[in-house]
């Protein structure tokens, strides 16, 4: 793993980044990124799984 | 989550076009409302140190982040091990909490707002047992 695993410190500042997305409530596609939620002073949950079509 | 305040994202390695069609397919999910997420190239992943480089895939990994930015919680499950939601909406509030009483912790089996919290200060040195059964 290396420098790969756990390079984030609690309490640090998360480097900014922007993700594509899928957006199920509207079927549309957009972005999500920290900055934007930053500026909107929202918290962000980030859940990740292994891949679609099987259990999360 | 929304109620919270907080907006959730699922992220895999799957683009953007295979949660669409995964989301159409399985029933389970005909209801989701929150945001899906693509990490095709694994960057995000690599950040949060949830990559796995042997299958290409991201573990379970659930990360709070504040609104400053700053990583307030994070959790990493293998991927035979699936999460407690209960549990990340505890950690959310108790985390929306305290960003609101900084002064405050949330101590050990702490649920709910309205719970115990203890305010850390030289009187509580040596005695959280008598002020959590005051």
């Amino acid at each position: 793993m290396g420098d790969e695993c756990c390079s984030l410190q609690m309490g640090a500042r998360v480097p900014d980044f922007t993700i594509k997305t899928f957006n199920p409530a509207k079927m549309n596609f957009g972005e999500f990124s920290l900055k934007e939620q930053i500026r909107k002073k929202k918290w962000s949950v980030l859940f990740f799984y292994p891949a679609d079509f099987t259990f999360v | 989550m929304r109620k919270l305040g907080a907006e959730l994202v699922t992220v895999s390695t799957d683009t953007e076009f295979v949660h669409l069609a995964w989301q159409g397919s399985e029933k389970m999910l005909q209801d989701v409302k929150y945001l899906m997420g693509a990490d095709p190239t694994g960057n995000l992943s690599r950040t949060f140190g949830v990559y796995d480089k042997e299958s290409g895939l991201a573990l379970r990994g659930t990360f709070i982040i504040n609104p400053a930015g700053e990583l307030m919680n994070s959790e990493i499950n293998y991927f035979n091990l699936g999460r407690n939601v209960d549990e990340l909406l505890r950690k959310l509030e108790a985390n929306i909490y305290l960003g609101k009483n900084s002064a405050e912790a949330c101590p050990a089996q702490w649920k709910h707002p309205g719970d115990k919290t203890l305010k850390p200060s030289p009187s509580l040195v040596g005695k959280v047992f008598e002020e959590m059964n005051r």
